[in-house]
């Protein structure tokens, strides 16, 4: 009997929870608001403390992060017409396919004020800021002499490799390793990189975004990877014993856009006016290591921040520039390519 | 006659709801990707698939994995599910946590575990490296055994649930009764209980076997991509692919190669189940010789008993020796991830890592401090119990509308069952593309819409197990007594499901928890419901934090179970009476 009460009385609790918890769901709206998507993991935990709160601060605007910024993600919303997202972070081939596909809204630059970005980042439908790099990681206790692009494609070299899930960087990285020249990377010659990466094919563990790759590298699951500098960078600020290099290296250049039909377009544009000042640039770059578009704000950095960017010429000279042209024409037919490659 | 279609039109009304759900809220979303599969170039997408070595590959990996799965999870989860059908008291309390408490662990959380355990630096290789048994670490991730491995954790809570409802109405004597005619174990099993119990395995073997077929946590964690699953390829094609086309062309394979194979299994079942249905029964073919009568035993002496007795006591303690051990290892297969997760909780490192290299409450404050997780869980508490209710009263609505006797009642249940067959990532593409235009992505409805779709069939499985366990006799005699229909309900129909139900509450309340993919494609930014930050958690993070969540909501949810359980229990109590 006493068992039937006290049943009686936690099913009453329970459903009384779950009848408040239904009243008490009311919408959140606020005034001035701005919805940026971009990446998770260590980048954007940079992006909130060097762009998202101090901005919100300044303005009393509200920033609200979120992630999972992809092409095929802003085709569906766009083309749906359910239009959650304003701003948008972009790297260079997702940028160029979007763009091609009428999904961003102009950027406004009668409120987007940048001079110190170089003219051809301030394109019409995005602006530049930052420019990261993949690079060639490793084990420093599996490899303390450290390692070669060349050892990394050398099936003799025992290792667990990791390689980024899309084609791009990916075969730059074979090219570069198998000797082609920096200069002469575009056109890539797709075949030859598949026949590369072949080599140590069944030693690559996995095909991997960044989030991953980095996560795989703090648990000691992979001996060496290819990566982008900031998540490696970031790897080894957190107790990682690995090194990295820059031969072979591939630098790209990150977007900011603005999705057409996007809720709050003219906030959106005052956001990314605020995030390419110098200032807020060289706070994100402190926060993670890509390299601020804005030359005003390389001034503000501190030298030994600025030996680590791959805007850095000596780390610059030993890598290639990432053609997004050469992709925004060629992506879906390599990347179709390179699906069925990875799965055999 | 006329009273018998009379019934008939009464049962279909019961039909309208689920009718009215699986159109507008699965055939509606999954008719916006036809087209896209079907369109422009088809015959080359469809082409692409079936001429490609490749994917034909991905194909048979995927059934392959999925009947592996599917298979080893059947062996091991009978005894679990025999035992627990035969507990009682603490015991059964016990087996019932032993459960349920895995499905209460987001599978996010339990696929990163068996990094921790599985991985270079995990607790397995540390251990064998400790002991000396091997010098460089094994190479235990990125394999197909680990993703069988995960898939088989995974399942063996739906497999047993799946199993018990209808393990528990049969009665145990039958053993004892074979063994008395003088059948061997494996005959008394294999002639009176699997045919009894081939009802609870049809079921449990399709859930399991649909759930692996669309499962792609596993595989894109644990497995490597020369053995990926069709549904991993999807997700993949949906998230960084543009070809969207194609993604839909794949699932619909998906679909079909599922479909295919469940027939399969289930006229296998059907074949085994013909000792339920007497009608069925082939006349027996006549003996003509009688084996000749053992009299050997008449001219025996009498001084056997005492060697009789220690033989027996000896098979007596090898069967509990059997009982115990079996026990040990299954509960340690399926409460080491979660056990991990423990001290990973506390760990002070950033990312998951086991062992931790040192111990704090950091993530713990985090959790608390943060209002983020507090919302989402509340998100996932009321997403979670409407879908329950939902499904509920669809599942029994769907049951009685079938009743016993239906026309084209595999094609019917086919139809009901259409959305386990169809990967969720699909679903969850049509979905977001349908509700986009009516202002349901990003909302709760939206996902409480989904959600129903995608679990109401599994209680509905639950609920048309035990309705078929009813014996129909007893309705007979409550009508010949003069009862209505709503009368023969509530009194004979009602109390003898309502056990059935409630699992299937308990289910449907669980999986709404536990389903992120869904979630994932609907929700943003005003909606987060617990899986959904748990992905961001992992995927952007690889945080404990985490894990200290699903530690804290293991407690929280224990205490819910276990008064489910008492309530269970209570209930067959009253019933015995």
């Amino acid at each position: 009997m006493l068992l039937n009460k006290l049943l009686k009385s936690i099913f009453a609790i329970l459903f009384g929870a779950g009848a408040y918890s239904l009243l008490v769901s009311a919408p959140t709206a606020s005034a001035a608001e701005v919805v940026v998507a971009a990446y998770g993991g260590s980048f954007q935990n940079g992006q909130i403390k060097a762009l998202f709160t101090p901005y919100g601060a300044a303005t009393g605007t509200k920033v609200i992060g979120t992630t999972g910024t992809s092409y095929p993600k802003v085709k569906a919303m766009v083309t749906s017409g359910n239009i959650t997202w304003d701003v948008i972070s972009a790297e260079s081939p997702a940028f160029a396919n979007e763009a091609k596909d009428g999904l961003l809204a102009p950027i406004d630059y009668s409120v987007v004020k940048a001079d110190g970005i170089p003219a051809e980042l301030r394109s019409k439908y995005g602006v530049g800021y930052i420019q990261f790099s993949q690079n060639m990681a490793w084990s420093k206790s599996k490899f303390p002499q450290g390692l070669t692009p060349a050892q990394f494609f050398d099936p003799a070299v025992k290792g667990r490799r990791v390689l980024p899930s899309d084609p791009t960087y990916s075969l730059e990285f074979a090219l570069l390793a198998d000797g082609v020249k920096a200069s002469e990377l575009y056109p890539l010659d797709v075949e030859r990189g598949l026949k590369v990466i072949d080599r140590i094919k069944d030693q690559v563990i996995g095909y991997k975004g960044a989030s991953d790759i980095q996560a795989l590298i703090q648990q000691g699951e992979i001996d060496m990877a290819y990566v982008a500098n900031g998540r490696i960078n970031d790897a080894i600020k957190a107790g990682a014993s690995w090194s990295y290099g820059w031969d072979a290296s591939v630098s790209d250049i990150e977007y900011w856009a603005v999705l057409k039909g996007a809720p709050h377009i003219a906030d959106a544009m005052k956001f990314i006016n605020f995030a390419v000042q110098p200032a807020p640039q060289a706070e994100l770059t402190r926060q993670i290591g890509y390299a601020p578009t804005n030359v005003e704000a390389l001034k503000l950095l501190e030298p030994n921040v600025v030996k680590d960017l791959p805007s850095y010429p000596e780390n610059a000279k030993r890598g290639a520039v990432f053609n997004s042209q050469w992709w925004h024409d060629n992506y879906e037919t390599v990347k179709a390519r390179w699906s069925t490659y990875i799965m055999q | 006659m006329i009273r018998r279609l009379f019934i008939d039109w009464g049962r279909l009304l019961l039909l309208v709801p689920v009718t009215l759900l699986i159109l507008l809220a699965f055939v509606v979303p999954l008719l916006a990707i036809v087209p896209e599969a079907f369109g422009g170039d088809a015959v080359g997408r469809f082409l692409r698939i079936f001429g490609n070595p490749v994917y034909r590959a991905v194909i048979w990996t995927t059934v392959r994995i999925s009947l592996e799965a599917t298979a080893i999870t059947l062996v091991v989860s009978f005894p679990l599910a025999w035992l627990l059908s035969r507990a009682t008291g603490m015991k059964a309390v016990l087996l019932g946590l032993l459960v349920l408490v895995p499905f209460l662990t987001s599978i996010l959380v339990r696929t990163f575990a068996w990094l921790a355990i599985l991985g270079q630096k995990g607790l397995v290789n540390a251990t064998l490296l400790s002991l000396g048994l091997i010098s460089d670490p094994l190479p235990l991730l990125f394999s197909e055994p680990a993703v069988v491995w995960a898939l088989v954790h995974s399942s063996v809570p739906m497999m047993v649930f799946a199993l018990v409802t209808v393990l528990r109405r049969i009665d145990g004597r039958i053993l004892l009764a074979a063994h008395t005619l003088g059948a061997g174990p494996v005959r008394a099993w294999m002639g009176t209980v699997i045919p009894l119990a081939i009802r609870g395995i049809q079921s449990g073997v399709t859930i399991t076997f649909l759930f692996t077929m669309s499962s792609f946590v596993a595989p894109a964690f644990l497995g490597n991509q020369r053995q990926q699953m069709l549904a991993q390829v999807i997700q993949s094609e949906l998230e960084t692919g543009s070809d969207w086309a194609f993604a839909a062309a794949l699932g619909i394979t998906l679909a079909l190669t599922a479909t295919v194979v469940v027939i399969a299994l289930s006229s296998v079942a059907r074949y085994f189940s013909r000792w339920q249905r007497p009608n069925r029964l082939t006349s027996a073919t006549p003996q003509w010789q009688a084996s000749e009568p053992d009299t050997a035993l008449l001219r025996q002496p009498v001084a056997q008993p005492a060697l009789h007795l220690r033989f027996h006591s000896i098979f007596r303690f090898g069967a509990g020796l059997a009982e115990t051990s079996y026990i040990s290892i299954i509960s340690l297969f399926i409460l080491l991830p979660l056990v991990i997760l423990i001290p990973v909780s506390f760990s002070a490192a950033d990312v998951l890592i086991f062992p931790p290299p040192a111990y704090s409450m950091r993530w713990f404050e985090s959790i608390l401090t943060s209002p983020d997780w507090g919302t989402a869980a509340l998100t996932s508490l009321r997403i979670g119990a409407v879908t329950s209710v939902l499904s509920l009263l669809l599942a029994t609505l769907t049951v009685l509308g079938f009743g016993r006797y239906f026309p084209f009642h595999g094609a019917a249940e086919s139809v009901v069952l259409s959305p386990l067959t169809v990967p969720s990532v699909v679903f969850a593409l049509g979905a977001y593309l349908t509700f986009a235009h009516v202002g349901l992505v990003d909302s709760e409805i939206g996902i409480i819409i989904a959600h129903t779709v995608l679990i109401y069939p599994v209680a509905y499985l639950v609920a048309y197990t035990t309705y078929t366990s009813i014996d129909p006799a007893l309705s007979l005699a409550a009508a010949s007594l003069g009862a209505n229909s709503w009368r023969r309900f509530s009194t004979v129909v009602l109390p003898l499901l309502l056990p059935g139900l409630a699992i299937g509450a308990m289910l449907a309340l669980l999986l709404s928890f536990d389903e992120s993919v869904a979630s994932i494609f609907l929700s943003n930014l005003s909606v987060k419901t617990l899986p959904r930050k748990l992905w961001e958690g992992i995927r952007f993070n690889t945080s404990p934090e985490s894990a200290a969540v699903s530690v804290m909501l293991l407690g929280v949810t224990c205490i819910v179970i276990i008064v489910g359980m008492a309530f269970y229990y209570k209930h067959r109590k009253k019933m015995t009476y």
